[in-house]
């Protein structure tokens, strides 16, 4: 058995805002293990962003950690201090990148001085040095000419590129763990497929482990070895890639399995989502947060949130079909 | 780089030649000549010879390519107020003046005013930033006459901390440039405390944050490039209040500047030392407009390539 990279242990996260606690993340658990590839999916409000931003304790006021522990080469980040986190972990051991590739890198700096910058955080080592590393790192993520690629702005490359750089530059430093959120949303079809395809291929080539936040189904298949299914700040339905496709068994994860764009579907029916919308995290329900969404409601649903039930050796989910006695069976 | 700044002087001959000659219409369209005050009461042979002397006896067209002519020369022509002068040495005369206060006001601008607003962006909704909101608030209303009169009553009058007339050492330009600066100090405090605020929330400022970049770092590095951006582009209209403001604070504080030739010329119908004065101006802030233009460039890269080359492919 492969260790664990970083174990999620009870996460809380809340807003405090003046209309009053937003309850983002409701108490989640989850662990990656070394050189996995983990999936978060959920659709968009569910608490994603919120819990990988957690993880580089990145999270803005009014948001704080509530609760919880975050496990990280046997700490806990949630106690470090600001100074630790700089130092050792962001864009170190842990680095991240985002949605939006056009406005994620600063426009008034070279890029190959933004990369330049990390390596020098983090490494010991000559600006010159730093240059040359840089340099890999853009002819790692497969950017042509990268000598000429280093000294462009920002906006003097196309999305794909960018978010290329910015793998480049979150990879900079041999991490452990990449956060990547939404990595292909911003991006086109074609370029969204070539940037997992380059995620892949960087996993393989360098055995870093990868949370890899969607909120579509389609992006994940590919490339997670594993799946979480968040909805309204709670871990819905968790299982290998492989189960969440073939045996899901929360209505939630049908659901969203359904709005996966196959080609087979016609285009009016590939926009297919679950009816409904996700229930206020100002007073979240006491019962299960889908149960006004869902086709199999039943009077527990509403009233107690279901506890986690083991389907097989990595396959839980959060609802009540699961138990025993109940008469619902398909 | 080149090519553009080649592209921009000529621009900025061709708008002082409209300047020019938008200025010498309106100066012969203003009712009465030079020497028709009836203060002055010239007798009719004086004023003929007077006249004849200043060649205003020529057709107007040759007497605007006659001053065309002389500006190539750099020669304004006589004035008519201070007799044996040139309006070219008066300007001479007093630029030095109005230059140091026009520069001290601009260094005061860029030292207060940018740190107060990141200061008071980084303090947001805290004490330091509604204090500083309070006075940048008052520096913006309160008219310069105003201020001037009470720095003058307060530090020179009351405290004796500085002269209060002349431009005898550079302490003597102190309080000038305070009262001509402060709107502007208010104001590039308020702009640069919001565009500070807005960067600060920009994506890249959470990817540098993610990079381990330390807090400071952020700020002076990060973010101070970005939110500086608008204030380039306003200091031109603030060169135009810096410059429009000293011709009443030469006057308050009794400083030998052009501005003040320029106020004493026009109740002395001294046309030609009003057209000198104003074309003067006019260049000033062209070349002001064109220098800020080029830092914007140096600063925003976005802005650069544009102007550079047409593909940045
Ligand atoms: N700045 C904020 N203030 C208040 N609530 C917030 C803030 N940011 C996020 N939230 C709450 O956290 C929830 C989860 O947000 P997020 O993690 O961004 O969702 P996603 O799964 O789409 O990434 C949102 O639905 C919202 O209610
Ligand atoms: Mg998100």
């Amino acid at each position: 058995m492969t260790r664990d990279i970083i174990k999620v242990k009870n996460l809380k996260i809340s807003f405090f805002t003046h209309l009053g606690e937003v309850q983002a993340v409701r108490g989640i658990n989850f662990h990656i293990k070394n050189g996995e590839v983990l999936g978060i999916v959920g659709e968009s409000g569910s608490g994603k962003s919120v819990t990988a931003l957690s993880i580089l304790k990145l999270l803005q006021y009014p948001g704080v950690i509530k609760n919880g522990e975050i496990v990280f080469g046997g700490e806990d980040l949630v106690k470090k201090s600001e100074n630790e986190m700089n130092k050792k972990i962001r864009g170190n051991k842990i680095s991240m990148i985002f949605q939006d590739p056009m406005t994620s890198l600063n426009p008034v700096f070279k890029i190959g001085d933004q990369i330049t910058e990390a390596i020098l955080i983090h490494n010991k080592i000559s600006r010159k040095n730093a240059r040359k590393k840089a340099l890999e790192m853009l002819e790692l993520v497969s950017i042509a000419s990268p000598e000429i690629r280093v000294n462009n702005y920002p906006h003097e490359l196309s999305g794909g590129m960018r978010q290329r750089v910015m793998i480049a530059m979150a990879l900079s430093c041999q991490p452990d763990l990449l956060i990547a959120d939404e990595p292909t949303t911003a991006l086109d079809v074609t370029i969204q497929a070539q940037i997992i395809l380059l995620l892949k291929e960087l996993q393989r080539k360098t055995n870093v482990s990868i949370l890899l936040i969607t909120h579509d189904l389609g992006v994940v298949a590919d490339i997670c070895d594993r799946i979480i299914v968040m909805y309204s700040g709670l871990l819905m339905e968790e299982g290998s890639t492989r189960d969440i496709f073939y045996n899901p068994l929360h209505p939630y994860t049908k659901g969203l399995l359904k709005a996966v764009p196959t080609p087979e579907i016609s285009k009016e029916n590939r926009l297919l989502t679950i009816p409904g919308k996700p229930p206020e995290l100002l007073n979240p329900p006491t019962g299960c947060p889908f149960a006004k969404r869902c086709p199999y409601v039943m009077n527990i649903c509403t009233r107690q949130l279901p506890p986690k039930f083991r389907e097989s050796e990595h396959h839980y989910t959060m609802c009540w079909l699961l138990h025993p006695s109940c008469p619902i069976k398909d | 780089m080149l090519n553009y700044v080649i592209k921009r002087i000529i621009s900025m001959i061709i708008t002082l030649l409209i300047i020019v000659t938008i200025t010498f219409i309106l100066m012969h369209l203003v009712p009465g000549g030079p020497f028709t005050d009836s203060e002055r009461a010239l007798s009719p042979a004086v004023e003929q010879a007077l006249m004849e002397k200043y060649k205003l006896n020529d057709p107007i067209w040759k007497q605007y390519l006659e001053y065309i002519k002389g500006i190539i020369r750099f020669d304004l022509g006589p004035s008519y107020a201070y007799t044996g002068r040139n309006v070219t040495d008066l300007i001479k005369n007093g630029f030095p003046v109005t230059a140091k206060l026009a520069v001290i006001s601009f260094v005061l601008i860029l030292i207060i005013g940018v740190p107060l607003g990141v200061t008071s962006a980084l303090q947001h909704n805290k004490f330091m930033d509604r204090l500083i909101m309070v006075f940048s608030t008052l520096g913006v209303t309160i008219p310069k006459f105003v201020i001037a009169t009470l720095l003058l009553f307060l530090f020179a009058y009351k405290l004796k901390w500085f002269p209060i007339f002349g431009a005898e050492s550079l302490k003597s330009y102190i309080l000038p440039a305070i009262a001509n600066a402060l709107a502007s100090i208010a104001y590039i405090t308020r702009l640069n405390r919001s565009s500070m605020l807005e960067v600060l929330e920009q994506d890249y400022i959470r990817t540098a944050r993610a990079k381990g970049v330390k807090g400071y770092k952020i700020v002076y590095k990060h973010a101070l490039k970005n939110a500086t951006i608008p204030t380039v582009t306003v200091l031109g209209t603030q060169m135009v209040t810096l410059l429009s403001g000293s011709f009443i604070i030469e006057k308050i504080f009794a400083l030998p500047g052009i501005g003040r030739y320029f106020v004493q010329s026009v109740s002395n119908r001294d046309y030609p030392t009003i057209m000198g004065v104003t074309i003067f101006f006019s260049f000033m802030l062209l070349l002001m407009t064109l220098i800020v233009d080029i830092a914007y460039g140096y600063l925003d890269p976005r802005v650069r390539i544009q102007k550079t080359s047409k593909g940045d492919k």
